[in-house]
């Protein structure tokens, strides 16, 4: 009995050493709860989840297509990951980047960056430049890269070779007609419709339209605009490519090449006669008034059509419109430039990075990057996505959506994608370009317009003079 | 008498007292309720701390409190930016109906003429839409807006309700570094956008559709009627869409009078839903599925069919926007039930966005921040299971611990109780007056040091189990033998001194000096011919052994 006694005292060892662990256990339980049942091994928490700000471009649609693509998000994994995407901005992609250039240069007055933002290239440039900006490259593997559109990779990459641009969506550009005006135009002058395949061919049925519009019409001068090109500098470097030469030279432009005074020609002295706008917007804005024909944009544009045009009596008669493949230069090859940007990932803790890449590779993946992108026209980014969309977007369109999935089929099949230079000029450049063509170009409509009175010959002639050499210089 | 039953109850009480000691409960099951009241105590301490400190009270206050300072901040926030917006609205009135003057001045009309001659309506928007940009720009909001009351179609069918006007939007009022790209234009001369290079909304439009639009009859109308208040009066409209577009807002307007008191159109600014949503959301945790609204108050219900909502960014479902909600009070929160049947719980509070002391009955407003009953609810049980979970954790851990200490401190000694027992010590073991002394354990749970004096070897160690030692103090009959040799009062010091009792405890337990009781034990040791205390006690121990097994045999 002494001897269970003294037993008693080697379980007593024992007991401690269980009362220790119970002890143990009790202090380290909800760590240990915290780890393995509340926390994903990437570090979120559903019941605290990692809240991050986007900035993104608009779509034309009634409901933003990105906003209730994020809303789907935040109640989906979002919500069973701890990862919610809240919408800050959503702007265009011409005051996206006045912003994020801001926020690079440091001015003052510059908003806080967001999480994640649309960005272009150009924009994307500054912001690495200044060490802002996180590689997707550290967040992808290698396998899950080839899923996706190689060229639409490659366009995010910048000179370093890191992928700073992610893409969820890529447009590109054609050419919008009022398809009611063409029908009505095309009646009256037998003009076909295969000349909207070349912008030489543009011109002639502009100066025909011209013509047409202004028969009716008071004065000398007063027929309408035919066409207009949205955006000239990407315009130059998709005919340069056409003509198979290359717009840039030695981080400037290649003014050297005939192909710069073509296009410049195409650019400058239609607008000079009044067959072409000149305009710092967008050629839908000029549609909606019933003054514009056709004119070359990006396929997201065709989401911000108008059902009707609006005189300026204020009357206004319902119209269609339809996208048609981008115009190329007589003699050149098929060559288009490829658009939209991508997600630039703001450098913040791992936790807040491994999120965004969360939403991003969820919204690419193919079931989510159909459903966002159906309608907004862009095209999605994963080759098995393009495959699916190949085969069902076309099933249930109408209008002008039904004309994007025929043209996109054609620009598939035959065209090639340009895709943007990665300078870091670029912006300035463009800017430049942009600007240069549209002051001469409207400076010598103005003198055209006041010496009509003696001939159009004689007003276009002392108009244009010199014009070129002012625009090389 | 008192008295007497008084005592007599007392006699009972001390009665049954004296009876339940006499129960004489084991030593396990003491110990076992002492550390069970133990676990009560703290327990009970643990309760008596929460309600103390307001904590189980708190659980339900704070979720008020966090609610109640959320409404209050949200609301104070809207009422400041909205007070900004009517002032610059007042001042942008007063601007436009003098410029408007002027420019009609110059023309030798008046607004009246407005109506027949339009053909100066464009050239008057124009030379306003540098006032309205720089209005909006001061105002930091979503939209700014000027209608005359007049249009350039007044022959085509849909004149009626056709007004010429402008209209810009904002993209972005909280950039700091302003850009023409952050405006749109919704409604004005496509001429004025053009050559500003403007962009032109989608929806847009050359003039407004004015059918059902208070924010367009309505301070005309007032106007018109008490033209000196006419420059006190910015009315707050219930949020609309824009006829013939899809943009929502929520539009302030004040009335464009001449100096004779005509009044000749409206102008004011928007706030849209779009950037209410991104802006005023509620920030609290915890609540899931959480939004407020800014909604018409109409005989006390909030209108949500022409509220703004903004949500947090976790909500499961968009608030249903088609509902009007019937407020009842119900305890510190109100209960809100839609006319589709859905509830919320939450508060709400008016909020002063009108002009004060006009002689007319203005749209009353209200902030609601509401939360689905369901979801509301579910964080009423979650925060109950909690504090359930708190007590059946620590009832748990008492339990666990009690367990433990009577493992570890408890059963050595029942085990050495029960040993003393078995040795035919059982009645004093059991005995549940017994007092444990600590050197008497320490010999029976073995922890003693060895002593040198003779042990017993061969045959008479071979008896002993291992780890058992006794002094051989000869045989049981000797040691029996030497025990009568004791006097009467030896005896009984002998008795408590085997019993592992102190001198001092004898001394108080026989009532005699420490002295007598050292001099007794001096005695004790020479009849017993005992070299130590131990010594005796392990012999006494021996003897009732043996005779335990001679009775066995």
């Amino acid at each position: 009995m002494m001897m269970k006694i003294f037993r008693g005292r080697v379980l007593g060892r024992t007991d401690i050493l269980i009362f220790m662990a119970v002890i143990a256990l009790c202090v380290l339980a909800p760590g240990i709860y915290m780890l393995t049942v509340k926390s994903a091994p990437d570090g979120f928490d559903p019941d605290n989840p990692v809240v991050l700000t986007i900035w993104h471009n608009p779509t034309g649609q009634d409901k933003d297509a990105l906003s209730v693509a994020v809303d789907r998000f935040n109640r989906s994994v979002g919500r069973e990951r701890g990862v919610s995407i809240i919408v800050t901005t959503i702007a265009k992609s011409e005051l996206m980047h006045e912003k994020l250039t801001s926020i690079a240069l440091g001015t003052p007055g510059a908003p806080e960056p967001p999480d994640i933002a649309i960005a272009y290239p150009k924009s994307a440039v500054a912001l690495a430049a200044k060490g802002l900006l996180a590689d997707f490259g550290e967040y992808f593997t290698r396998e899950e890269l080839d899923a996706y559109v190689p060229s639409f990779i490659e366009s995010g990459r910048l000179s370093d070779g890191k992928l700073y641009v992610f893409p969820v969506g890529k447009s590109t550009e054609g050419l919008i007609i009022n398809r009611t005006f063409w029908d009505r135009f095309s009646d009256a002058t037998g003009t076909p419709i295969s000349e909207l395949s070349t912008f030489e061919g543009i011109i002639r049925a502009a100066e025909k339209y011209y013509a047409w519009t202004g028969a009716n019409m008071p004065n000398v001068g007063d027929g309408s605009a035919f066409f207009m090109i949205d955006n000239p500098f990407n315009m130059a470097q998709a005919a340069f490519a056409q003509m198979g030469e290359d717009l840039f030279a030695d981080d400037g432009l290649n003014v050297a090449s005939p192909v710069y005074e073509r296009v410049w020609k195409i650019l400058f002295e239609p607008v000079v006669r009044g067959y072409e706008a000149s305009y710092n917007g967008y050629g839908t804005d000029i549609a909606k008034t019933g003054k514009l024909l056709c004119w070359t944009s990006s396929t997201a544009g065709i989401t911000f059509m108008p059902k009707n045009v609006t005189y300026d009596d204020n009357s206004s008669e319902p119209v269609e419109f339809e996208i048609l493949p981008f115009p190329i230069m007589e003699g050149g090859k098929k060559v288009v430039i490829q658009r939209g940007g991508g997600f630039c990932l703001f450098k913040s803790a791992p936790t807040r990075e491994k999120a965004a890449v969360l939403f991003l590779k969820w919204l690419t993946s193919p079931e989510e990057n159909l459903r966002y992108l159906e309608n907004v026209g862009y095209m999605p980014v994963t080759n098995k996505a393009i495959e699916v969309a190949n085969e069902t977007w076309g099933e249930n369109a109408a209008g002008i959506y039904k004309s994007y999935i025929g043209t996109m089929k054609t620009m598939n099949e035959e065209y090639t994608f340009l895709t943007q230079k990665q300078l870091e000029n670029y912006a300035d450049l463009e800017i430049f370009y942009d600007n240069r063509v549209r002051k001469l170009s409207a400076s010598a409509r103005d003198k055209y317009l006041k010496n009509l009175r003696f001939g159009e010959e004689e007003a276009l002639r002392s108009a244009v003079q010199l014009a070129y050499e002012k625009f090389i210089e | 008498m008192k008295n007497l039953s008084s005592k007599s109850l007392e006699g009972t009480f001390y009665e049954k007292l004296k009876k339940f000691r006499a129960l004489e409960f084991s030593l396990r099951l003491r110990l076992y309720i002492f550390l069970a009241l133990a676990v009560l105590t703290i327990a009970a301490l643990l309760f008596f701390i929460l309600f103390a400190s307001g904590f189980l009270d708190s659980v339900v206050s704070d979720k008020h409190l966090v609610f109640s300072g959320e409404l209050e901040h949200i609301a104070s926030t809207l009422e400041k930016r909205l007070g900004l917006i009517s002032s610059t609205a007042l001042r942008m009135g007063a601007r436009i109906s003098k410029n408007t003057e002027n420019f009609l001045g110059e023309r030798n009309m008046t607004p009246n003429d407005l109506r027949l001659r339009t053909e100066v309506l464009n050239d008057l928007l124009a030379s306003e839409f540098d006032n309205v940009m720089f209005s909006l720009a001061q105002s930091r909001t979503t939209g700014a807006f000027m209608i005359l009351n007049s249009t350039v179609s007044a022959r085509m069918k849909d004149a009626m309700f056709s007004r010429a006007g402008l209209y810009i939007l904002n993209w972005e009022p909280d950039l700091i570094v302003s850009s023409t790209q952050q405006f749109q234009l919704l409604r004005g001369p496509s001429r004025i956008a053009i050559e500003r290079e403007l962009v032109m909304e989608k929806y847009w439009a050359m003039e407004f559709d004015i059918a059902d639009s208070d924010y367009f009859t309505m301070p005309q109308k007032y106007a018109a009627v008490y033209p000196k208040l006419a420059p006190q009066i910015c009315l707050w409209n219930s949020a609309m869409k824009i006829n013939n577009s899809t943009y929502k807002a929520m539009l302030c307007s004040v009335p464009l009078t001449d100096f004779e008191g005509n009044v000749f159109g409206v102008c004011g600014f928007d706030i849209s839903e779009l950037y209410f949503r991104r802006t005023f959301g509620p920030t609290v945790e915890n609540f899931k599925n959480i939004f407020c609204a800014l909604a018409p108050l109409d005989e006390g219900r909030i209108d949500l069919s022409h509220a703004m909502i903004s949500w947090r960014h976790l909500v499961e479902d968009e608030p249903d926007e088609t509902t009007t909600l019937i407020p009842v009070k119900n305890n510190r929160f109100n209960l809100y039930t839609s006319n589709t049947g859905t509830e919320y719980v939450g508060l709400h509070k008016t909020l002063k966005l009108q002009p004060a002391g006009l002689p007319f009955d203005v749209q009353e407003f209200a902030l609601a921040l509401l939360v689905p009953r369901k979801d509301f609810d579910a964080i009423k049980s979650g925060q109950r299971a909690a504090i359930i979970g708190i007590f059946a954790v620590v009832s748990i851990a008492g339990a666990l611990i009690s367990f433990i200490f009577n493992k570890i401190y408890v059963r050595p000694i029942i085990e050495a109780i029960g040993a003393v027992s078995d040795s035919g010590e059982g009645n004093a073991a059991r005995s549940p007056d017994i007092a444990i002394d600590k050197n008497y354990l320490l010999k029976l749970t073995g922890e003693r040091k060895p002593l040198a004096p003779r042990k017993i070897t061969g045959e008479t160690a071979a008896d002993t189990e291992p780890g058992e030692e006794f002094w051989d103090m000869g045989s049981e009959c000797e040691f029996a033998g030497r025990i009568k040799t004791l006097t009467a009062a030896e005896r009984k010091v002998f008795d408590l001194y085997i019993q592992g009792y102190t001198a001092s405890d004898i001394s108080r337990a026989l009532n005699i000096s420490l002295n007598t009781v050292k001099t007794h034990n001096k005695n004790i040791m020479a009849k017993m011919q005992a070299a130590s205390k131990r010594e005796l006690i392990s012999a006494n121990i021996k003897m009732l052994k043996d005779g335990n097994q001679a009775r066995q045999e």
